[in-house]
């Protein structure tokens, strides 16, 4: 990867595809065929720059620790299951090393006790192999726990008020994220009636650029790389609307089938997506490790405190642009009734692409959010939209408050349940939440009772 | 035979269209027309939006794999297959009752929500004891009884196999399977063949009727004192089981479960499967599936091919590995493009697709 | 539709001699919530509101068995919305009723179908993708055929399906639709889906028959056999309660009018006594059709009507 070949590829497509297209076809064959390649093709030339984006191997890594100390010079290898070796490692200043690999399987990790610093041992309960499962090509964390006989290790744990404070906190904030995304897929679905399956591509596609962005021109202040992923996501929801969907609409294509087209074209933004980011994950170079700051009982690092801000900000403006702008209005009133609006004046179409672009950019911006308080992979979409998808019904299918007071709880209510329960069960606490309202109140808790007629 | 092979300039025609007819051929392809047969109940004639097949697949695969290792019914196969069936209505059970009875999107957010929590939850460490938790059931195999379910149906319960000469391959050229496969395939598109006509039968019948006027205006149907709700549960339970039964056939041809083989991609293709062989359809999703993994293979094999035969093995920008993405891209162009152009695939109406646009 | 016509009509679809049934709700009061002799259909308190819009507010109308009583009101008076609740496709805020004794607000819409109570809607609801005849075949009551276990055992249902069959290609024929029989139901006009509509409903013999302006866009000559059809049904014992803005049709055809005003009843009659109720004429029928009313003139709102 790397050359600015892929451009040609893109181009020679769209003439073949206008060159072979027969004369009578609507434009809507051209230009949603223009607009894959559109997609593709500024991936193509976001990523042929970004330098080395990808590793394409695994590797296994970790930070040797002592108490709050790192260890240097620690020797690590790594066996297959076959008792192959396949790398060694030194640990560096920062008790870092890292061991590619690039398959997947089980590997046993061993700390060469003998290289560690004098006095210290493993901690109770730890030997010094670990033995892990790799079931995907990726950084994968190794640990081992020192002890040593005059550096204390007894970890302070902090009060349970104190951890589950904590954990509201992030609980407030993945519910404003999860918000910001919802918007969008809500609305989108109040104006026109589609499930868009690949709003949460938008996420992904959002946490991408920015990262795209922020490794090109290191150190832009954050505010700029927001602004960015605003504007590019709102432009991919234009050319969306603009070049498929709204065509699509217009030859009435019905909404089952734009549903499925939604779900092609999500694979194919995923793939994409995939194709030039790499299946590493990455995290923002600059905003990487903070320091946390106080503020009254919390203890946050800075950057949480802005996510926070700046969502609920923008969560503000939004339901302010509602209620207070023309525009707004215009968007209320298609939701609730796009024959009446159309028939009472409002342009559906001018308010659609305008919903689209709104929709799509604070998704972008809940991906740059989620990219920088986690991490930044191609699959990160994915695994939020059954949390979307649970939060807008929630809400209220079609109404934007809904599916932001949707967000909030069940981004909230997941993060929560990481407390008692195992991470992977929040997506169950979702589901749990999805087939409950769904069974009590499938109009959400914002939305009106279903209409008939 | 296998003196046929055919360089050109250092492609391999041979392998090319061999492997791509393998593929179009074999059990894998005659699980996805299964699962494309369920779904052709779901959406084809019911017109439920199942976007969470793969949800029933995981079901039939992980419940007979599951009875099987735990050894609950004395390893049998066919109790196990019974299983995995019980355990599909119990989801579609569950989905249905939630969803079925709101309009159709609420389906499909439902659908794709437990196809991706059942996945997750299996490879929950909790759950390691009964589904083996991320590591799956790599052998699916009844300690107790010292069986496995690969020799069961590899060895004990297939006809094609000889104890004097277990490696015997049948066919020819790149088209010999062992006698595993061979049985398996047989096993597979006979169920296509059966399930297919099963489907049709029922929709030819008044039963299929209320269910076609189900698809295209359940309240018509309801203000004809039909049962709307009861009918699409019996069709989402139905079509479950038959994909489940793709799930199991898959898993007999693996011989092991793993959750990753369960991703929501499996749903899509097996979408694109059904619409390029024609929603509504008899055979549609029989020559569905045949079509997409001869495609799918050609294609990927071809984009191989070029790359290995291009200067330093890079062909525009393309790399070997980046192929198997490049297949998932193009198969999300194609099913976004058959709906768009060609909604009734090779075998459908083309009228009735056209009756949409009135 | 040509005044001719509808003048024509008018005077042919009038009923020379009434049945008891006719004769019998002609004693009830001329006043809305009055007792009927023999209902199949009493309704209390019925109630539906949209926002801060009271769509329904219905206190008591009985419907009387074995005739045809006509539903009348302005544009947007709740008539729809009315039909939908009694049929439980749209919920009600508050409200009872029985037919035939038995209380159906409770019911989901099939149930209330299967009890006998058959609805039309207002807006076609044609199954585009079946032929005209699945789409009248769909609407017989009680066929083995459509239940799972027996849907496999042909023939346990094939003579059914040709009695079916056969009834299904009467009632196309009397509805001029027998030529369109293998046609998509998509393929037919807007007013060949009306007669569809109604057939289809016919299919199941109801006891109660729920027409939603059925003759709207439909042909006068056709509208003209229509009003046969539809005596024919209550001269066979089926109860018609039908919406319609055409006055000659309601004057024509109707036994019993219940006039509906922003949601309420506002008046009900004999046809004689409802066009000579001031209330109606200040709110519905205008002055115009006061004084013309038996000459077979026509109200202005009744076109408007027709464009639904
Ligand atoms: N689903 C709905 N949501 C909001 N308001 C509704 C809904 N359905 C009907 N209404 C309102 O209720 C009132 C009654 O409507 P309805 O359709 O019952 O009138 P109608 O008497 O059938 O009129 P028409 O003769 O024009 O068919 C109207 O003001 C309408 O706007
Ligand atoms: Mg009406």
């Amino acid at each position: 990867m790397g050359q600015f070949g892929h451009v040609s590829l893109s181009t020679c497509t769209i003439s073949a595809m206008y060159g072979r297209g027969r004369a009578g076809s609507s434009a809507v064959r051209v230009g949603a065929l223009a607009l894959l390649t559109l997609i593709v093709a500024s991936l193509f030339v976001l990523f042929a720059a970004v330098p080395n984006a990808e590793a394409q191997e695994g590797s296994l890594k970790g930070t040797l620790r002592l108490g709050r100390e790192t260890v240097e010079g620690a020797e690590i290898s790594a066996t297959d299951a076959d008792g192959n070796d396949i790398g060694t490692a030194t640990t560096d200043v920062d008790g870092k090393w890292e061991i590619p690999f690039s398959e997947i399987g089980t590997y046993t990790v061993t700390l060469d006790a003998a290289s560690l610093p004098e006095g210290v041992g493993f901690a109770e309960g730890f030997s010094e192999s670990v033995e892990i499962e790799i079931d995907e090509v990726r950084a994968k964390a190794v640990a081992f726990k020192l002890d040593s006989a005059d550096v204390s290790t007894t970890l302070e744990i902090d009060p349970l008020w104190q951890r589950l404070l904590s954990r509201a906190v992030d609980g407030v904030k993945v519910g404003l994220l999860m918000a910001l995304a919802a918007v969008g897929l809500s609305l989108i679905y109040g104006v026109t009636g589609l499930v868009n399956f690949a709003h949460s591509e938008m996420v992904t596609f959002g946490a991408v650029m920015a990262f795209a962005i922020e490794s090109l021109w290191g150190g832009l202040p954050f505010w700029i790389v927001i602004l960015f992923t605003a504007v590019v996501g709102g432009v991919l929801g234009f050319v969306l609307e603009g070049g498929l969907f709204g065509p699509l609409r217009r030859r009435k294509m019905n909404n089952i089938s734009l549903m499925i087209v939604s779900i092609g074209l999500a694979f194919v933004l995923r793939y994409s997506i995939l194709l030039f980011f790499g299946s590493a994950p990455q995290s923002y170079e600059h905003y990487r490790i903070q320091s946390a700051t106080d503020i009254g009982p919390f203890s946050l690092p800075g950057k949480d405190y802005w996510i926070m801000g700046v969502s609920f900000i923008l969560l503000v403006a939004v339901g302010l642009l509602l209620q207070r702008t023309k525009m707004g209005t215009a968007m209320r009133a298609v939701a609730d009734n796009p024959p009446l609006s159309q028939s009472s004046g409002i342009d559906v179409d001018r308010t659609i692409i305008a919903v689209w672009i709104a929709g799509s950019a604070l998704a972008a911006v809940g991906g740059s959010f989620l990219g920088l308080t986690q991490i930044v992979e191609w699959q990160m979409g994915e695994k939020v939209l059954l949390l979307i998808f649970a939060a807008v019904t929630l809400g209220g299918l079609g109404t934007a408050y809904g599916a932001m007071v949707g967000g909030l709880a069940i981004g909230f209510a997941s993060e929560m349940s990481t407390f008692w329960l195992d991470n992977d069960l929040k997506f169950l606490i979702a589901l749990i939440v999805l087939i409950l309202i769904l069974l009590f109140r499938p109009q959400g808790i914002l939305g009106v009772r279903e209409r008939f007629g | 035979m296998s003196s046929f092979t055919s360089l050109i300039g250092g492609y391999d025609i041979s392998k090319l269209l061999g492997d791509s007819l393998r593929a179009g051929v074999n059990v894998q392809s005659a699980a996805f027309a299964l699962g494309a047969v369920g779904l052709n109940l779901h959406y084809g004639f019911t017109g439920l939006l199942n976007v969470g097949m793969v949800a029933f697949m995981a079901a039939g695969s992980y419940g007979m794999a599951i009875i099987f290792t735990q050894g609950l019914f004395g390893g049998s196969i066919l109790l196990g297959i019974l299983g995995g069936l019980v355990f599909a209505t119990i989801i579609a059970l569950l989905v249905g009752i939630p969803a079925l009875r709101l309009r159709s999107d609420y389906l499909a957010i439902t659908t794709i929500a437990i196809g991706e929590v059942m996945r997750i939850s299996f490879r929950s460490r909790r759950l390691l004891d009964i589904t083996g938790g991320p590591f799956g059931l790599p052998s699916i195999e009844d300690r107790s009884a010292d069986i496995s379910l690969a020799d069961r149906i590899g060895r004990d319960w297939n006809p094609f196999f000889s104890v004097d000469d277990p490696t015997k391959t049948f066919g020819f050229w790149r088209l010999d399977f062992d006698a595993k496969t061979l049985w398996l395939m047989i096993i597979g598109w006979t169920l296509v063949v059966l399930c297919s006509l099963l489907v049709w039968k029922l929709i030819q019948s008044p039963w299929g009727r209320v269910i076609k006027a189900i698809r295209e205006d359940e309240d018509a149907a309801r203000a004809l004192g039909k049962n709307v709700f009861g009918y699409k549960l019996q069709s989402l339970i139905i079509g479950g089981c038959i994909g489940a039964l793709a799930g199991i056939v898959r898993t007999l041809d693996s011989g092991f479960v793993e959750s990753n083989q369960f991703k929501p991609q499996t749903t899509f293709f097996i979408w694109t499967v059904l619409i390029l062989g024609g929603a509504a359809s008899k055979w549609g999703p029989m020559l569905g599936a045949f079509v997409f993994w001869f495609v799918l293979v050609f294609v990927e094999e071809a984009l191989r091919q070029v790359i290995i035969n291009a200067d330093d093995m890079v062909w525009m920008g393309l790399e070997a590995n980046d192929v198997g993405r490049m297949r998932l891209i193009m198969m999300g162009i194609m099913l976004a493009a058959l709906m768009i152009w060609r909604p009734q695939g090779i075998l459908g109406k083309k009228e009735e697709a056209l009756l949409d646009a009135r | 539709m040509p005044a001719n016509s509808s003048e024509s009509h008018a005077s042919d679809a009038r009923p020379t001699a009434r049945n008891a049934a006719q004769m019998a709700v002609r004693t009830a009061q001329p006043e809305p919530g009055s007792v009927k002799p023999d209902a199949i259909l009493t309704i209390d308190n019925v109630s539906r509101s949209f926002g801060g819009l009271k769509a329904v507010d219905v206190k008591r109308l009985e419907v009387q068995r074995g005739v045809i009583t006509a539903f009348i009101g302005p544009n947007g008076a709740g008539k729809t919305t009315f039909f939908n609740l009694l049929t439980r496709f749209d919920d009600p805020d508050t409200g009872a009723w029985n037919f035939n004794g038995k209380p159906m607000q409770d019911q989901r819409s099939y149930a209330i179908a299967k009890a006998g109570m058959v609805r039309t809607f207002q807006l076609t609801k044609s199954l585009g993708k079946m032929s005209v005849m699945d789409n009248m075949m769909l609407g017989a009551k009680n066929q083995s055929g459509e239940s799972l276990s027996r849907a496999l055992l042909k023939g346990s249902w094939r003579k059914q399906e040709r009695r079916v069959e056969a009834q299904a290609t009467d009632l196309l024929g009397r509805f001029n639709l027998a030529h369109m029989r293998d046609e998509y139901a998509a393929t037919l006009s807007g007013g060949q889906r009306k007669l569809l509509e109604m057939a289809r409903a016919l299919m199941s013999e109801p006891e109660l028959i729920l027409l939603d302006e059925p003759m709207a866009g439909v042909n006068p000559a056709l509208v003209q056999s229509l009003l046969g059809h539809v005596q024919a049904l209550r001269d066979d014992g089926v109860s018609v309660l039908f919406i319609e803005h055409d006055m000659d049709v309601i004057m024509g055809i109707s036994d019993w009018i219940v006039v509906l005003a922003e949601g309420s009843v506002i008046a009900e009659g004999t046809p004689e006594q409802v066009s000579q109720n001031d209330v109606v004429v200040d709110a519905y029928l205008g002055t115009s059709f006061a004084g013309a009313t038996g000459d077979g003139a026509r109200s202005s709102e009744g076109d408007e009507g027709n464009q639904q």
